[in-house]
This record gives C-alpha cells, structure tokens and sequence, in this order.
C-alpha cells in the first residue's frame, strides 16, 4: 500500500464527509452557532442539517443543545473539545496529504 | 453537498459574523466615547463636582466620598448596557433570520494581545523619556497614556481586520491610532484632550458601523415576518 493511500485512510471519515466537514468548519470558528446559522452558512437541508449533526453528536465531536426562545424551539451547536482537536488534526493531516499529492504531481 | 466545501471561506464568514451588523463597532464607539466624557468630568469638572461631593460627605457620611468611584465605572457600566442592546437587537431583529453565533472569546491570538500591551507601555515609556528631557509639563505622561492606549487598540483593531479579512477595521484601527496623537502637541488640558481622543475615536467607529448596520437593518425588514 503506497504512503498516500495509506494516509488517506486515516483521514477521519467523520469529518471528511463534504457536509460534516461544512459543519465542523463553522462550529471550529465560533463557540456555538444555532441550527439556522449553519443552514444558511452550510446550504444543506434542513433534514441533512439534522442528520449530520446527530453523526457528529454520536461520535462525541459536537454537543447540541435544545430549548425555547418564547415560543420557538432553538437549537444550539458547538464543538466538544475532543471535536476542536479532532478537526484540528483532521486539517493538518489534509493539508500535509494535499501538498504531497501536489509535490508529486509537479514532479 | 458532494464536493468538498471551501473551511478556509466558511470559517471567515463565520468569524465575520460578528461584525457583520457594524454593532460591535457601535458598542466600542460608546465605549469610547464614555471614557472621553468621564475622563473631562474627572479632570476638568473637579471645581464643580468637589464642593458638591464635599458637602455631601459632611452631611450624609464619609463613605458618599466613593460616589466618584461610581463615575470612573461608567464607561464600563455604558458598554455593558450597549452590549446587552446589541444582544437584544440581534436576537429580535437584525439576526433573526440569518441565525445566532456565539463569536469565540478570543478572537486574535495571544501573540498579539502581547504585542498591544508592549505598544502600549512602549508609548508610557516614551511619554517618560520625553518629560524627563523636554519641559512638557507634568499632565504629559498622563495624556501620553491615553495615546498609548489608542495605538494599542489601533494595533488590535488593524489586526483584526487583517485576520478578519475586513479592511473597515484596518481602517478606523490606523485613523484611530494616528489622527488623535496630534492632539498631544495641542495646548489642551488633559480633560479636553482625553474628551477629544474620546469623541474622535467614538465618531471614528460609529462612522465605521453605519454602513453594515444600514445594510443589515434594509436586509432585516426585507425578511418575511
């Protein structure tokens, strides 16, 4: 198994989902965001959204918290500390992988 | 979604958000400004509000000497209370549609909240330099902090703008720093210099809000209800 490959496949799945990764970008920017913020930033659906984020929830890398503003339900999503380090490493893992990728083809 | 999303926009955008509105920039302008007026209250007020606070304490007690302190909070107690509106406003109104974020705390690194704290005792101790060998009067040093203390910030705010990636903040962060140093060579007294430095820097980032404010306020009540 070439060296790529072999970092590819240990590139966090979770993470490397195009929506989740979506997600995890926003949330690593700010201590929490509501669920309307990340439809807007992100454009996924509102079933993704929710979809997404309960995957994120159940691997431990965001916490959601729901309540009531007035009469309306409000969710609000953050990242645990555990998803912060996890999306950290996730970027430098993908970064170092894209710059060989990109090394190599210029060779 | 079935291509890779671009972090590096979506974790700008989102640490724009916050300034998206030109409310926070609205909330320092107050602040500003605030430190300004106390700081003429404090200094150039004295022969009014002394005799006033002096018969208070023969009268009622020699704690209502404290009331003073009172005043000296008020651009912190006139920050909060613009900050609290800001919450109200956006929640209410101006993010109700686009979403709530809860910016990070920190948002420059340590590194440069370092490097503003060096600018500012830089400029503290330049003012000491500067007194020790010119006769520049004994209020120098004083007025010298407040200049230092607006490079500092200047510097933070030019910062920001560049992580950011708002060129408003780059902006008002340079005119803030530079513009009111000159008042430091102005045959002014401490108070009407500091109310100056305040004003400018307060009308300075109030101009710097306007706009987003104007825009996000036209985008808000073109939401449907």
């Amino acid at each position: 198994m070439s060296d790529e490959i072999k970092e590819l496949t240990q590139i966090d799945r979770l993470i490397h989902e195009p929506a989740r990764l979506a997600i995890m970008a926003v949330l690593s920017a700010c201590q929490s965001a509501d669920f309307k913020y990340l439809l807007n930033a992100t454009g996924l659906t509102k079933g993704n959204l929710s979809a997404q984020l309960s995957k994120l929830e159940e691997g431990g890398y965001v916490t959601i918290r729901k309540g009531f503003k007035g009469k309306y339900t409000h969710t609000e999503c953050m990242l645990t500390k555990e998803g912060r380090r996890m999306f950290k490493s996730y970027l430098e893992q993908y970064e170092a992988l894209v710059q060989r990728l990109n090394g190599e083809s210029a060779e | 979604m079935n291509t890779q999303p671009d972090v590096k926009k979506l974790i700008q955008q989102t640490q724009q958000y916050e300034f998206v509105d030109g409310l926070r920039e609205m909330q320092l302008a107050v602040m500003m400004a605030a430190i300004g007026l106390t700081a003429w209250f404090v200094f150039d007020l004295i022969g009014i509000w002394m005799p006033v606070l002096a018969g208070w304490m023969r009268t009622i007690g020699a704690w209502t000497g404290l009331s003073i302190q009172l005043v000296v909070l008020l651009p912190a107690l006139l920050a909060l209370v613009a900050l609290l509106a800001m919450r109200f406003a956006r929640r209410r109104w101006l993010w109700r549609e686009s979403g709530l974020v809860k910016p990070n705390r920190q948002i420059v690194p340590l590194r440069v909240t370092l490097i503003s704290v060096g600018v500012l005792l830089a400029g503290i101790a330049l003012g000491v330099l500067l007194q020790v060998i010119f006769p520049v009067g004994d209020l120098f040093l004083m007025k010298m902090i407040y200049i230092a203390s607006g490079w500092s910030f200047g510097y933070t705010l030019i910062t920001m703008g560049n992580i950011l990636g708002l060129s408003r903040l780059r902006r008002v962060g340079l005119f803030g720093a530079v513009v009111p140093t000159l008042l430091i060579v102005l045959p002014l007294t401490i108070g009407q210099m500091v109310l100056i430095w305040g004003l400018i820097w307060g009308a300075a980032l109030g101009i710097s809000g306007m706009g987003p404010l104007r825009q996000k306020i036209q985008a808000a009540r073109e939401e449907p209800l």
